[in-house]
């Protein structure tokens, strides 16, 4: 990509000073190094389309991440025993968002909570709302994105929300902000 | 005061939240692994948590903000099966929601779906211990 926003080095183990009100570590950066290091060594290169982020703190529609991880601080075999693809992916999923939010927005999760079996992500007390979604098949990011789009559109509280989708195999993710129609 | 105020001046609220958001995500994370007796308990303190919150804001004057953690203490104990629990919380929200339509009928699902676990339940067994208030 020529013209993409380098936001440059991102140590993955950020996540956790970032958002020190959810645990992040804990719970979504071995998952997404175990998927990064599975697409190659370290550093990762994102690929970020911004075009829907009007909340972006970069100069550009896309952005470049380099995403620095350590595959000898996880235990990924045991994450691999322990969880469905379909979880480790969407965990990942969560972790990259975690990434994005302050990198390419001012954002900060500081709260989870439960609504009808599904969990809910807070940004910045109740500003904003974050749908997230990832996914291992490339040929279905943007559908997905356009998913989650209409879900976050349809959010009973109705606010603003960020939306972070990502593809694994070819490490390219969607990150969005809309208002509620 | 919005919520995000609120949290960067009360050290004991954002206590309080962290430890009900690790256990949300504990819970979720153990479900997903096929532990449900460690969901269940973290799903039930997840939901004492909720509800001290949800009073505390109130409480503080953030009503709109603390109706979320009323849902989600409902929510939280129905997922413990504190089914006795989860109804009360849900029948709080639902007179709460107002003119929300859309969050009157997201009450109203949670409701339904309660109430449906409850008549394959005995009534009275698992009722949630009151919570305490958060100390500012």
């Amino acid at each position: 990509m020529v013209n993409a926003h380098q936001v440059g080095k991102v140590p993955l183990s950020s996540m956790g000073a970032n958002h020190p009100m959810i645990s992040a570590r804990r719970y979504f950066e071995e998952p997404a190094a175990y998927l990064l290091s599975q697409g190659g060594p370290s550093p990762a290169r994102l690929v970020v389309d911004c075009s829907q982020n009007t909340q972006r703190k970069i100069e550009g529609s896309d952005a470049e991440l380099d995403v620095e991880f350590d595959p000898d601080e996880y235990e990924f075999g045991r994450l691999a025993a322990t969880l469905e693809r379909r979880q480790v992916i969407e965990f990942a999923a969560v972790g990259l968002a975690l990434l994005f939010l302050p990198n390419l927005a001012d954002g900060q999760v500081t709260e989870v909570v439960q609504v009808n079996g599904r969990t809910d992500y807070w940004v910045n007390g109740r500003e904003r709302l974050l749908e997230v979604s990832g996914t291992q098949d490339p040929s279905r990011l943007r559908t997905r994105h356009t998913e989650k789009v209409v879900q976050g559109g349809e959010n009973p509280r109705r606010r603003p929300y960020f939306v972070s989708v990502s593809s694994f195999v070819d490490r390219r993710s969607i990150f969005s902000f809309h208002e509620v129609p | 005061m919005t919520l995000m105020e609120l949290l960067q001046s009360d050290a004991a609220l954002r206590e309080v939240m962290t430890e009900k958001n690790a256990a949300i995500l504990e819970a979720d994370m153990l479900k997903s692994r096929g532990d449900l007796p460690g969901a269940i308990r973290q799903y039930r303190r997840a939901g004492e948590l909720e509800y001290q919150i949800f009073r505390y804001l109130e409480d503080t004057g953030l009503p709109d903000a603390a109706l979320i953690n009323l849902i989600s203490a409902a929510s939280c104990w129905y997922e413990a099966e504190e089914l006795l629990a989860a109804r009360r919380a849900a029948h709080e929200a639902l007179e709460r929601c107002g003119s929300n339509e859309r969050l009157a009928e997201s009450c109203a699902q949670l409701l339904a779906k309660i109430e449906r676990a409850l008549s394959f339940s005995r009534a009275g067994e698992g009722m949630a211990p009151v919570p305490e208030p958060v100390k500012a």
